[in-house]
């Protein structure tokens, strides 16, 4: 076969050739666009169940293409809320943690101060207590003894 | 994690201060053997001890001492 020949076969079929160029050129177009809706329709899935999961924007109804951008922003200004109230409980919960800690560190060394304080009386009267005892003679107390005692049951 | 500080009020009557009462009278005296007498010192002791540690955990449960704790 001669160039001429395909040549001449090439203008003879010109018709269905362009017309099966042309097929193939809308069939890939409509492969393309199917594909970009598909990708679409994930898309839009996916931003759904993520709205979703933030609960007060769970769409009431279909997603409507004509919302998108209503729906969006409100999904987006409910995703911002949420981060901004948990770093503002966490920052709270920091705070009052350590004010919570601080508390009781000032309490425990009051207490420490407190209990030292006492320590050091109990001691005192416990040695004065017992001063007096042994100043008994014959197993007549007096009146130096019974304060002694009144001083030890922190009593009048 | 969430933290809250639940501040407790215990009732009014478990924070009040131990009252000191009258103890042995001031004058006259008495014949007391050594085993009553080491006795009345513990009771006075332990009665001083406990009255120490309810004046702590006043204190620390209200934030101020007992007068004279």
């Amino acid at each position: 076969m001669t160039v001429a020949a395909i040549l001449a076969t090439l203008k003879a079929g010109r018709k269905v050739l362009t017309f099966a160029v042309v097929l193939i050129a809308a069939a890939s177009w409509y492969v393309q666009a199917q594909l970009t809706a598909h990708r679409e329709r994930d898309l839009l899935t996916r931003a759904e169940k993520i709205c979703a999961a933030t609960a007060g924007t769970t769409p009431a109804e279909p997603f409507v293409v004509a919302r998108r951008g209503d729906w969006g922003v409100a999904c987006l200004d409910r995703v911002a809320d949420l981060a901004l109230f948990r770093a503002q409980t966490v920052e709270g919960s920091l705070s009052e943690a350590v004010s919570a800690m601080e508390a009781r560190e000032g309490k425990q060394a009051t207490d420490a101060a407190l209990a030292a304080a006492m320590a050091a009386r109990t001691n005192d009267t416990l040695k004065r207590m017992e001063a007096a005892d042994a100043a008994v003679e014959n197993d007549r107390v007096g009146p130096g003894w019974a304060a002694a005692v009144n001083d030890l049951g922190g009593l009048r | 994690m969430v933290v809250r500080t639940v501040r407790e009020t215990p009732p009014a009557e478990l924070t009040r201060c131990p009252v000191a009462v009258d103890g042995l009278p001031r004058e006259g005296g008495a014949v007391i053997p050594p085993a009553w007498r080491a006795g009345i010192q513990r009771l006075a002791k332990s009665r001083g001890d406990i009255a120490n540690q309810l004046n702590r955990l006043i204190a620390w449960s209200t934030g101020t001492p007992c007068e004279g704790s």
